[in-house]
């Protein structure tokens, strides 16, 4: 497969001169199309590592009084689950989207920081596999010995001071999560110089399509709520390696410190992880509807609105701390009102979809299934807003049922709407449509029969993050028809494999515009050259693409303009000889952001094992740094 | 789309019927546990459900509200075999925009104003005539200790259990101020019948109130995740009339019990 | 920090911004978040120590105040640096770039011979709330200090390798920014770490 995704890519530009062939090119490379590629890959197959944990857990849970996995194993497999979920798969593939989209909807050849976007995607890869190697540090993994952290994917104190869980799987997690923490932080300002410094002419911000917006919405988040978690861990790290005594209540301290270091990254991070999903949504609803997106300038707001008002509610994951009457009622009000601009979008997208002409195809599925599950997630998340209730509900099941509901059912499914949508531009092949129906339709069913259960469980009083039940408790028939939603929808996944391999082989050719899109992007070749565009476009207004294709006459209604798509193909440049011909220089491609990325893992083992590979780890970094900053960014003058 | 594409979504989408009509046609025993929060006998647990119900209607509404708009839409605005025409390219009507704004927003202000009073109601301290019961959590069992409640060496009555969860008694119709505390790590108090859960911190001292005014044995459990033996930290709250609350009290060898007034001040930092 | 040709500088950004000092701001709002924690947990712990040492049993005011006025310095000879290359004086760019250095260095030996007189006192970084929250907060704010010494001492050796020119006073500039940022930082500790204590 990789031979034949490197055939299609490649197809779109080779390379410079003295650039590498195969395996090393990719190791070496700064496209941010292809650096987009390894980031979706990359989050998949950790997809699917968190998907078999999940398995894991339900198998497990189907009925009472299991013991097919014992506690220690299910406190570290739930762990991963969410801990792979949240920062190995959703958040590297709206990057990946990111990566692919941004420089093409906003007329750039590329992103700002070429080596600093390609040093994000090698820190989060090593990032990523360093976590996981935990599993095989806790003994003999064939027995079941796992050395995976077991104390959630929030890990609160004290829980995860060292005198109460003595192993390595904390340091694993405390010290892979600074890692991925950087990756993050480097690909958000690399991002927000892309989209504030690089637009098209003529592209002002209002122009920018809205998925635009919501990566730029999404990278000043991460900004400001990586380096919050950041010290969290820092002063975790300090207390389990030295001994510091920053959660440790015999002391004076206080383990609500963590919590609320946590949940102020925390909350700001639920937004990240479904802004670029509802940004996709934003971009397939208006072209499977054939007319434009309804209200961009609300839309836009409201997203950045989410944004501001993400930093005022993150007490609401401490409701029952007993913060006292005036915390649980400012934070309830906040919580209540965050509602609002979220209930806007829903509005918007529906009235989009309203007098449309829908081209029934995968991606308008999967982002009417966004519309549809998201609406339910939000609905729950008004009732937690209800302060007294939470009380009830923090803790459940029904919490449970609420983020798969906007995480799974929200941002899960607009990624998939986005792959399908994105599949042709970046192949040139179209994914199966009639697969992906079915896909869509196992995925589906599947997710509603594992996550509605839990609403009812969450109600009936089963408890979060319990290794099992007792018999005679009630619970056992909504955890045994969850547990088959989950292998419906492991089915779904197995299908969209499917689909996904034998397309970018057999799928139809897709040219440079399959679906009669608005943006940029599909002005240009599927997939597109190494440059990206030949001649960059002068913007007119937002949708500036399709106003090139269509004009409207006097009643509103559109007219194509022969010719019109034209505007951007050079003479439809494939590969790389025409770019000297234009002028076009291309950043060089660089190890150096393998060989920077790799001091990291170094200095983390270090810290674990042995503090002399610290000092290695340092200095691999620091040629990797000197090594970045010496080399040209761009051909020699 | 192919003829046998065709079939396979419309067996899917007949499957998603299906399984919806069966989920809801459930036999009412799935529906019933003896930690059903919606099942609630106790004064706190039912305030909350209230609260809870109250959200679900307009919730509820919303939710048939964009779900059916979703079906609606999906089949009056699908394309039309053959028709090709684009439709009318509208960008948008700031006037109706403004009111989905501004409708929601009011809608859940009113949401706000129960919610506010149900924070201040449910989370004010013990009364003073409170029977006051000093609980802790700790991995992975459960104590309870009432300090008012002594036996004839003065020492308080302390209830623990390596057998079994450990029963907290409490007698019907009177208000029991519980006083949370944690040697090591968090956990939180939870018997969903009689009350929503409050977190057992170490270094600080949280407190709630329950009362209920029908005999039972309710079930209870912690509901933060403790590590290994999270799952087994059960225990039970039985609620029985004053006269079999004060024969057990004697079966456990109390003779005194402090005036009620003490106990409250002498609950100390809630820090 | 690159003494690479302004190859992009010539390209027009969408906000008139050079890319890399776009970049550089970016990261010093993040910094803004990342020791706006540190220094609320400080705060948050200042009241709750159980045991000593106090800080006011271990602080020496006037020892700080003058390391602090280095650093304050300091930045003004980073100011003249920028001044130098930005008229083309590359030697007085190295003098008050050594200059500003050597400032900070001496900044970091203040510090140094700090810790170890806290230590010598009882104060380390298990010790209780405070030792905890101190090594760590003013620990990072030196860490950062070091790296802004390694930063202007690669400039100042890049310069005598002939490779820094006035074209490259963005280069400067940045460094400066970070610089003062540093120092900002450094006046905000010193402010409500040491010289608001409670008694």
């Amino acid at each position: 497969m990789a031979r034949a995704m490197t055939g299609q890519l490649a197809m779109g530009g080779e390379a410079h001169a003295g650039a590498a062939e195969g395996l090393w090119g990719w190791l070496s490379t700064v496209d941010h199309k292809k650096i987009g590629i390894m980031y979706g890959l990359a989050a998949f197959v950790f997809f699917l590592v968190g998907g078999v944990e999940a398995l894991l857990v339900r198998i497990q849970l189907a009925a009472p009084d299991q013991s097919f996995l014992n506690p220690d194993q299910y406190n570290a497999i739930f762990t991963m689950h969410g801990t792979t979920m949240i920062f190995l798969v959703v958040m590297p593939l709206g990057v990946a989207f990111m990566n692919l989209l941004i420089p093409l909807m906003i007329g750039a050849r590329d992103v700002a920081f070429p080596r600093l976007n390609a040093f994000s995607f090698w820190v989060f890869l090593l990032g990523g596999i360093f976590l996981n190697i935990s599993f095989f540090t806790g003994g003999n993994i064939f027995k079941g010995e796992l050395g995976a952290p077991n104390t959630g994917w929030y890990g609160y104190a004290p829980l995860t001071e060292s005198r109460f869980s003595p192993g390595e799987g904390v340091d694993y997690w405390m010290l892979g999560l600074q890692i991925l923490g950087i990756a993050s932080l480097a690909g958000g300002f690399n991002f927000i110089v892309t989209i504030l410094n690089m637009r098209a002419p003529g592209m002002t911000l209002f122009r920018m399509p809205v998925f635009v917006w919501m990566s730029l919405v999404t990278s000043f988040l991460l900004i400001f709520a990586m380096p919050v978690l950041a010290v969290g861990l820092f002063q975790l790290t300090f207390d389990r390696l030295f001994d510091a005594n920053f959660y440790n209540a015999q002391l004076g301290g206080t383990p609500l410190l963590w919590q609320h270091m946590f949940w102020l990254f925390g909350h700001p991070e639920v937004y990240i992880l479904i802004l670029p999903a509802m940004g996709m949504v934003s971009e397939v609803l208006p072209t499977f509807s054939r007319k434009p997106l309804f209200g961009y300038p609300f839309v836009v707001f409201s997203g950045v609105a989410i944004g501001f008002m993400s930093w005022g509610v993150w007490a609401h994951h401490m409701f029952t701390t007993g913060l006292g009457a005036a915390a649980n009622s400012a934070f309830g009000v906040s919580t209540i009102m965050i509602a609002v601009p979220t209930g806007v979008k829903i509005f918007n997208w529906l009235a989009t979809l309203w007098g449309g002409s829908l081209r029934m195809k995968t991606p308008l599925y999967f982002a009417i299934g966004f519309i549809a599950m998201f609406t339910i997630g939000g609905l729950t998340g008004v009732t937690h807003s209800v302060v007294p209730a939470d009380y009830q509900q923090n803790d459940t099941y029904y919490i449970v049922a609420h983020f798969h509901q906007v995480l799974f059912g929200g941002a899960l499914f607009g990624i998939f709407a986005g792959i399908y949508y994105w599949f042709p531009k970046f192949t040139g092949r179209m994914l199966h449509d009639g697969w992906g129906k079915v896909n869509f339709w196992l995925m589906l069913i599947g997710f509603n029969l594992t996550f509605q259960p839990m609403m009812v469980l969450g109600i009936l009083g089963m408890p979060r993050r319990i290794q099992t039940y007792p018999d005679g408790i009630g619970w056992g028939f909504w955890n045994a028809v969850a547990t088959a939603g989950a292998f419906v929808i492991a089915l779904s996944v197995l299908v969209f494999i499917g689909n996904f391999i034998w397309s970018l082989r057999k799928g139809e050719i897709a040219g440079d515009d399959p679906w009669d899109g608005r943006t940029l992007e599909w002005s240009i070749p599927s997939p597109p050259p190494e440059h990206n565009f030949d001649v960059i476009p002068v913007v007119h207004s937002v949708d500036d693409f399709w106003h090139r294709k269509y004009v409207e006459d006097p009643r509103g209604l559109p007219v194509r303009v022969p010719a019109g798509a034209a505007i951007a193909h050079g003479d439809g440049a494939h590969g790389d000889a025409h770019d000297a011909a234009h002028g076009i220089h291309m950043p060089n491609p660089s190890y150096y952001p393998l060989v920077a990325a790799f001091g990291m893992p170094l200095i983390a083992f270090g810290l674990i094992y042995n503090y002399a590979l610290v000092f290695v780890g340092a200095l691999v970094l620091a040629a990797g740094l000197f090594g970045w900053v010496l080399e040209p960014a761009g051909p020699e003058e | 789309m192919s003829r046998r594409g065709v079939f396979v979504q419309r067996a899917l989408v007949l499957i998603l019927l299906l399984t919806t009509v069966i989920f809801f046609s459930g036999c009412s025993n799935v529906f019933s546990s003896a930690q059903n929060t919606f099942a609630p006998d106790g004064s706190v647990a039912g305030k909350q459900r209230d609260l809870f119900i109250m959200v679900l209607w307009p919730a509820f509404a919303i939710f048939l509200l964009v779900e059916g708009m979703v079906l609606y839409i999906v089949l009056r605005f699908r394309q039309r075999k053959g028709d090709d025409s684009l439709p009318r390219q509208v960008h948008g009507n700031p006037t109706i925009e403004i009111a989905w704004t501004i409708a929601p927003a009011l809608l859940l202000a009113i949401i706000a104003v129960p919610t506010l009073a149900g924070i201040v109601d449910l989370g004010r301290k013990p009364h003073k005539d409170a029977l006051r019961v000093d609980v802790t959590g700790f991995q992975w069992n459960w104590q309870f200790t009432y300090p008012e409640l002594k036996d004839s060496s003065g020492k308080a009555l302390t209830i623990t259990s390596t057998s079994g969860p450990p029963e907290l008694h409490i007698p019907q119709d009177r208000e029991i101020g519980l006083y949370l505390h944690s040697p090591d790590v968090i956990h939180s108090f939870w018997i969903p019948k009689l009350a929503g859960k409050t977190d057992v911190i170490p270094g600080r001292i949280n407190h709630m109130w329950i009362k209920s005014d029908t005999p039972g044995d309710y079930s209870g459990q912690c509901a933060e995740f403790c590590g290994m033996g999270h799952a087994q930290m059960r225990f039970r709250v039985i609620v029985e009339s004053q006269q079999d609350f004060d024969a057990w009290l004697q079966s456990k060898g109390v003779t005194e019990s402090a005036p009620a007034g003490d106990a409250a001040q002498a609950a100390g930092a809630t820090e | 920090m690159q003494a690479t040709t302004t190859a992009e500088s010539h390209l027009e950004t969408s906000t008139g911004l050079d890319n890399r000092k776009l970049l550089m701001w970016l990261f010093l709002g993040s910094e803004c978040l990342f020791f706006g924690s540190l220094i609320s947990a400080y705060l948050l712990y200042r009241n709750r120590n159980t045991v000593g040492p106090y800080p006011h049993e271990v602080y020496d005011i006037p020892f700080t105040s003058i390391s602090s006025f280095v650093l304050l310095m300091s930045s003004v000879s980073m100011v003249l640096a920028l001044a130098a290359i930005q008229r083309g004086d590359i030697r007085a760019m190295r003098i008050w770039l050594a200059a500003t250095a050597l400032l900070g260095i001496t900044f970091l030996s203040g510090q140094a011979f700090e810790f170890t007189e806290f230590y010598d006192k009882g104060l380390k970084l298990d010790s209780n709330l405070f030792g905890s929250t101190f090594f760590v907060l003013t620990g990072f704010h030196g860490a950062h200090v070091a790296v802004g010494v390694l930063i202007l001492s690669s400039i100042l050796a890049r310069s005598f390798q002939g490779e820094v020119r006035q074209e490259h006073s963005l280069a400067v500039e940045l460094a400066g920014l970070y610089w003062h940022f540093v120092d900002i930082v450094w006046i905000v500790i010193f402010t409500l770490v040491y010289l608001i204590t409670p008694q």
